[in-house]
């Protein structure tokens, strides 16, 4: 704000002087303007002068009133001396001097001129006057001769023309003036001697007029007076471009100040209008707001410090705001504030002061020195009443003092419940494991009934096969004890023991592959040791193992598997697993005549994982059975080959002995399979 | 130009020159009113008629120019401190602001450049102005001057003053002025022939404007030689053709500044005009002529213009 104002008051300043300037300088230009027109109008005037004296000059022959013509010669004469004594050189032109020089030695010779012709003149006109009366008075003298008179005539027609600068035959006249002396010396006649003594005046003077004439032509007095005004003209002409351009860059300066004065004021305006914002602002604000002066008087408080402190503006204005301070704020903090603003750093703190009515009230004070170009020029405080703050403060720091009994009451209460509850969870641990045991005992036991059921039933088959041979044995035995024998019935009889043994190899068969497999179970857990192998050849040799099954089926097998897959494991379970997986397919998902059997084996390692997939495009598993494929027994070809552990104990397998997941998923058409293994149970030692 | 254009030319210059002569007075009558610095005119006064005002407080400008008697001191030659006598016959003072140039050989332009001379003339008053200024201060002129001019007393100062003053002597309302004003009952029928006779016989010539005089140079003998011992101009300008050239002096009260022309060569105004007729005019003037025009010059007389009535 301090700066605008400074702005605008010099560009203001320099509108004025540039004002007065322009104002002298054209005042300047006004008094040249009348000196240049004074100064004309005399030249003019000498110029007229002139002209005058050489009309008088010219006008021989003419009484005239020499009174004019002194009046004319002093006139010019006060004039050039106007001139001579006037600052023409200084203001116009230094060539002033030589040509004023000029003039007035020209105006003296001519002058000298005037004065002789005045003269001369007087005495011509007399002469030629009296020469006229003369002549009438000869012309009646009747003792003169005609002759004489004509010769008279003649001679004042010569002396006339002689005046007028006509070519006269000089020698004419002289005779003619001989001959009238001649007579006067004859004939004693006063008229003619007089006309004779005029004559002879008369033809002196004229010559002497002539001379003046010549004379005259060799003053240069109009010459110089031309001379002095076309100078006069030229330098001011001159001079007058100069103030043209002067005028010029006078208006456009004035403008190019005045732009500069309309955008300060604007700014200015602008700068007042946030002014009065900010004011009311300051004024309406919650916070009291005092500034206060380098000394750190106070210069201004809002109302809201009127309203906080109870003083008003009149009765602090001009004081110390330590009015407020009775020491009850520690001394620390003005130690503290002073410090920071003696640095001409903004300082926050909190005060205790007390009001006009001696209440006392909190203050949270921000005071900032107020730094304009550099130098300090006020300071600021922002100060919020924080009573009611402080207050509440303290209420919830007893709440807090109650709240953090409470909770360590709580928490040893909770530490005795942590206490149980640990208590709890081991014992729920060691249920969980009892739990798990018992479900592994029930599901062996599950597996016992049911390969008990699975056994039994072929064994059954085998029992009732035996019993019913024994007994048609018995028959035959009874009939050839009694020679009963007929060929018939020991043919019937074979016929039955053919059936019946082939029936019971049957059972026997398959119970016996039963007991294999569930040894299997057992046992191929344990036999097989850990080797190296690589995944993607071990995979072709068990595909070629199956070949005779595949090739019967006619089903395409894919082994995709990345070929550098090198891992150290149970060779047995991938032969397992694969060899379970290409026979439930076979068995299940190609069941039914498919056209274009598929089967793709892949297998890479990815995030400190092997993925083994199987996938087949065949008819897949109902999504009410998908759940359920891992769990033992389950079969949908109960009584066609399925014992229902496959999948099992391939799940048992991987999560076991290998400690990876298998998941199955339909897709949309056929089934995949997706073998998680850790790698880092499948690392080759090196 | 054809000769007959020519003649025509000088005849109708002839004929202009007649009307000139005779239709337009001539002589024009004195100002009856006069602009001047009346306290200039007090001081410039007292300083006329101050005898300091020579070496050997003697002389006054009064001395020579007594006002009641012309305005000169009818003698042939004025006489200046110690008895010194002069070489020239002393012009009137009065009406001598008209003249176009002061002095006989019209050395001072003016009244002023006029004022000075007489007191720096040895045979006149015989002074020299830093001494006259050193006494004048010395007395009631201090405070005079310098109630006036801020500079007091000087040179320029004091000839301002006189010459101020002397503008005053002036001799308005004489019979002839107050007949050129109207009054065609102020002079008489003998002295309007005179004026006639002056204007037709070619003193006009010479003698006319305001002063009757006093406006150009003219040859002391024209026709005749007049005989004349001082050279006139020719001191002034050594040039050749301006021997015995004189100011033409004024004919205003004439008839009361006896003795006559620069030598004062004659007391009595009928000769003067006779010798005026004779070696100026070389013309025949009958005595019956000549005394109308004395007529006439009487006329011309009239009271100095009475400075007490200013106060």
């Amino acid at each position: 704000m301090i700066r605008k104002i400074d702005s605008i008051t010099i560009t203001l300043s320099l509108v004025i002087l540039v004002f007065i300037s322009g104002i002298f300088y054209l005042k300047n230009k006004d008094v040249k303007a009348l000196n240049f027109e004074h100064y004309q109008n005399n030249f003019e005037k000498l110029k007229l002068l002139n002209n005058d004296y050489n009309n008088f000059l010219h006008q021989s022959l003419n009484f005239t009133n020499y009174d004019f013509i002194s009046a004319k010669i002093e006139k010019f004469d006060d004039v050039l001396l106007n001139m001579q004594a006037s600052n023409i050189q200084e203001e116009f032109h230094k060539g002033f001097k030589n040509i004023l020089k000029q003039i007035r030695k020209n105006f003296e010779d001519e002058y000298f001129l005037l004065e002789y012709h005045k003269s001369l003149n007087s005495v011509s006109v007399n002469s030629i006057n009296y020469l006229f009366d003369l002549r009438s008075q000869i012309n009646n003298d009747k003792s003169i001769s005609q002759e004489q008179k004509n010769t008279v005539e003649k001679l004042l027609f010569s002396l006339m023309q002689l005046f007028s600068g006509l070519e006269v035959d000089s020698l004419k006249i002289k005779l003619a003036t001989n001959s009238i002396y001649n007579y006067t010396l004859k004939n004693k006649n006063d008229y003619l001697l007089y006309f004779y003594t005029q004559t002879i005046l008369l033809q002196k003077n004229i010559i002497l007029l002539n001379a003046h004439s010549l004379e005259h032509e060799n003053i240069n007095l109009l010459d110089y007076i031309n001379e002095a005004m076309e100078l006069l003209q030229s330098s001011y002409k001159q001079q007058t471009k100069v103030y043209q351009l002067f005028n010029f860059l006078l208006i456009a300066v004035t403008i190019l100040l005045l732009l500069t004065l309309i955008i300060l004021h604007r700014r200015i305006l602008n700068s007042s209008h946030e002014m009065i914002a900010f004011r009311y602002a300051v004024q309406n604000s919650d916070n009291s707001i005092e500034m206060t002066d380098t000394d750190r008087k106070i210069t201004y408080v809002n109302e809201s410090f009127e309203r906080n402190t109870g003083y008003t503006k009149e009765e602090v204005l001009g004081r110390n705001p330590n009015v407020l301070n009775e020491g009850l704020t520690d001394q620390s903090v003005f130690i503290d504030m002073y410090k920071s603003l003696e640095e001409s750093k903004p300082w926050k703190g909190e005060f205790i002061n007390t009001r006009k009515d001696g209440s006392i009230f909190y203050e949270s004070a921000t005071i900032m020195p107020i730094i304009i170009d550099g130098e300090l020029v006020s300071y600021l405080a922002i100060k919020l009443d924080i009573t009611a703050y402080i207050e509440q403060k303290e209420e919830l720091l007893e709440i807090q003092k109650e709240l953090e009994t409470l909770v360590d009451e709580r928490t040893i209460e909770l530490k005795l419940k942590a206490q149980k509850l640990e208590d709890t969870l081991s014992n729920l641990k060691k249920y969980q494991k009892q739990l798990v045991e018992t479900e592994k005992m029930s599901s062996l036991g599950s597996l016992v009934s049911g390969v008990a059921h699975e056994i039994n039933t072929p064994l059954g088959i085998s029992i009732t096969g035996s019993t019913h041979i024994k007994r048609e044995t018995q028959i035959i035995l009874n009939a050839v004890k009694d020679n009963d024998l007929q060929k018939s019935d020991f043919l019937k009889y074979l016929a039955t023991v053919d059936k019946m043994s082939s029936s019971m190899y049957l059972s026997l068969n398959r119970a016996a592959d039963l007991v294999r497999s569930f040894k299997q179970v057992a046992i191929d857990q344990h036999s097989e040791r850990k080797r190296n192998f690589n995944l993607k050849d071990y995979c072709d040799e068990v595909l070629l193992s199956l070949h005779s099954q595949l090739k019967q089926e006619t089903v395409l097998v894919k082994n995709e598997i990345n070929e550098n897959i090198n891992i150290n494991s149970y060779a047995g379970i991938f032969s397992q697993i694969l060899t379970n997986f290409i026979m439930n397919s076979l068995l299940h998902a190609f069941a039914k005549d498919i056209i274009d059997a598929k089967i793709i084996i892949n297998a890479w390692i990815e995030n400190g994982s092997l993925y083994f997939i199987y996938e087949d495009n065949g008819l897949g598993i109902d999504d009410s059975y998908i759940k359920k494929v891992f769990d033992p027994f389950f079969t949908t070809k109960l009584g066609q080959g399925g014992s229902g552990l496959g999948l099992n104990i391939i799940y048992n397998l991987i999560n076991h002995k290998l400690k990876g997941d298998i998941y199955c998923i339909n897709q949309e058409r056929g089934i995949k399979m997706i073998i998680t293994l850790p790698m880092n149970e499948l690392q080759i030692d090196d | 130009m054809p000769l007959g254009l020519r003649m025509n030319k000088i005849l109708l210059a002839l004929v202009y020159t007649s009307i000139l002569i005779y239709a337009k007075e001539p002589i024009s009558p004195i100002p009856t009113t006069i602009n001047v610095n009346i306290k200039k005119v007090k001081l410039g006064k007292k300083l006329f008629f101050d005898i300091r005002l020579s070496a050997d407080d003697t002389i006054s400008c009064s001395s020579c120019h007594i006002l009641e008697d012309g305005g000169d001191d009818g003698l042939r030659f004025s006489f200046g401190i110690k008895g010194q006598e002069g070489n020239i016959n002393a012009p009137t003072v009065l009406n001598s602001v008209y003249n176009f140039r002061q002095f006989w050989d019209g050395r001072a332009k003016n009244l002023q450049e006029q004022a000075a001379v007489p007191i720096e003339n040895p045979i006149e008053m015989g002074y020299n102005f830093p001494s006259l200024i050193k006494k004048l201060q010395l007395t009631e002129y201090k405070t005079l001057f310098k109630d006036i001019y801020n500079n007091g007393i000087s040179k320029n100062n004091i000839t301002d003053a006189i010459s101020e003053y002397e503008k005053t002597l002036i001799t308005p309302n004489s019979d002839f002025d107050k007949y050129l004003r109207g009054n065609t009952n102020a002079i008489t029928k003998n002295q309007k022939e005179g004026y006639a006779l002056f204007k037709s016989k070619g003193c006009i010539s010479c003698h006319h404007g305001r002063n009757v005089g006093g406006n150009l140079y003219n040859k002391f003998g024209i026709v005749k030689d007049a005989k004349s011992s001082s050279l006139g101009r020719y001191n002034v300008t050594r040039k050749e053709r301006d021997k015995y050239y004189f100011k033409v002096p004024s004919l205003r009260n004439v008839a009361r500044t006896a003795p006559y022309f620069h030598d004062g060569r004659t007391d009595d105004l009928t000769e003067a005009i006779e010798i005026m007729a004779q070696l100026q005019l070389g013309r025949l003037i009958s005595k019956d002529d000549i005394s109308k025009i004395e007529d006439f010059l009487i006329s011309l007389n009239a009271q100095v213009l009475d400075i007490g009535k200013i106060k």
